[in-house]
């Protein structure tokens, strides 16, 4: 089971020694195209499971992809990530494709695969960050509705290992917000 | 592209003519200030918008900024990373920055690797940066208050003194303890919570 140290936004903020979230051997998205969602460049900040702030810094590269700076902030503030992601739209899912680069400096050993995160903003500009649930995806996976494995025990990390048309497909249609139960962060723009 | 840090570190570099043989502090040690931990916002005069730092404290008696400066015109957004180490002497507070990273690659400034010293003061939500000012060092040197070099060189066209103090860590530490060192400083940056 791949484990990841540290407690920061997206694929991050798993509690100590949580399981990797799901994740994709393909991006989400490729069949509509990548494209860089401008909403998300800039700042924003918010407050993580442990109750501290962090800023979230998202930087557009001129490939295509983005860099998202994730920094702890304020007293006992402690770590720092940095992910790279590509977006896309699929019907009216929003996705970011994360991958966790480095904590503190240091390189990640995260799987090869990127976690197809959900985001949504509401009417306030309220960003939103949901990750794929585990058990919902192994459900899944199970069920045959999508493409997948995973490994074995209540802790084995699960793999959606579907090409990209049936990928896009499944995560372009209304049922594929249910993979997703409860928010993982709020975000506001600050700059 | 704009170097990374462009507000803090470029506006270091740029304005540190001086070197330094030893970072400051050695002698007695380095402790962290857990007054500068979170994020200051603040620019050069060079730079549009404000840039982010946000200043993490590490276990090892060093701390890392992590910096981020949004786009300007044609500058992409960009970020990197400092090293601090900070020490009170006397009445002084000084931290001696190095430049770690650049948009997750190693850094490419000329003064990448380089320990640049600064005074600083806290007031209040208000961040005060200092860098040795090379003239009033020069007249320090000059003098016979503090031991150092003053080399003539070029870089291009311009005609430069490098001014280096070679005083040790000891005796550059008993002479920034001093009341009136900080004279030698001049300002540079001023961040805000």
């Amino acid at each position: 089971m791949t484990r990841i140290k540290y407690v920061l936004a997206l694929a991050a903020t798993l509690a100590l020694g949580a399981c990797y979230p799901p994740i994709t051997t393909h991006p989400v998205g490729t069949t509509a195209g990548l494209k860089l969602d401008p909403v998300l460049s800039g700042t924003w900040k918010g407050t993580n499971s442990d109750g501290k702030p962090f800023y979230m810094h998202f930087l557009q590269q001129s490939d295509g992809t983005l860099v998202v700076v994730i920094v702890e902030t304020g007293p006992k503030a402690e770590d720092w990530t940095v992910v790279t992601a590509t977006t896309a739209t699929l019907g009216a899912n929003h996705y970011m494709n994360a991958q966790l680069q480095w904590t503190n400096g240091k390189p990640e050993n995260a799987p090869s695969g990127t976690v197809p995160v959900l985001y949504r903003m509401d009417a306030k500009g309220t960003l939103t960050f949901l990750l794929p649930d585990e058990k919902t995806v192994k459900d899944a996976i199970a069920a045959g509705r999508i493409k997948g494995w995973t490994e074995k025990g209540d802790l084995g990390d699960a793999t959606i290992t579907a090409d990209p048309k049936a990928l896009d497909a499944y995560f372009a249609a209304a049922g594929a917000a249910k993979l997703y139960l409860n928010p993982l962060f709020t975000v506001h723009k600050v700059d | 592209m704009r170097a990374i840090l462009a507000a803090a570190l470029m506006a270091f570099a740029l304005s540190a003519c001086v070197a330094v043989k030893e970072p400051i502090g050695t002698s007695v040690g380095y402790a962290n200030d857990p007054a500068l931990e979170g994020t200051w916002r603040g620019k050069s005069a060079e730079d549009k918008p404000e840039g982010y730092y946000h200043v993490v404290l590490n276990d090892d008696a060093t701390m890392t900024v992590v910096g981020y400066a949004p786009a300007s015109g044609d500058d992409k957004a960009s970020w990197g990373t400092l090293t601090l180490t900070t020490v009170a002497l006397g009445p002084n507070r000084y931290m001696n920055v190095r430049e770690t990273g650049e948009n997750g690659g190693p850094p490419k400034d000329r003064s990448a690797g380089e320990s640049i010293p600064l005074l600083y003061r806290i007031d209040g939500g208000k961040l005060s940066i200092f860098v040795l000012d090379e003239k009033k060092v020069t007249d320090a040197i000059r003098a016979g208050r503090i031991q150092g070099t003053i080399t003539p060189s070029k870089v291009g066209a311009l005609s430069i003194d490098q001014v280096t103090i070679t005083a040790d860590g000891a005796h550059l530490d008993a002479f920034l303890k001093r009341a009136d060192a900080p004279e030698l400083f001049t300002p540079v940056m001023t961040m805000h919570r």
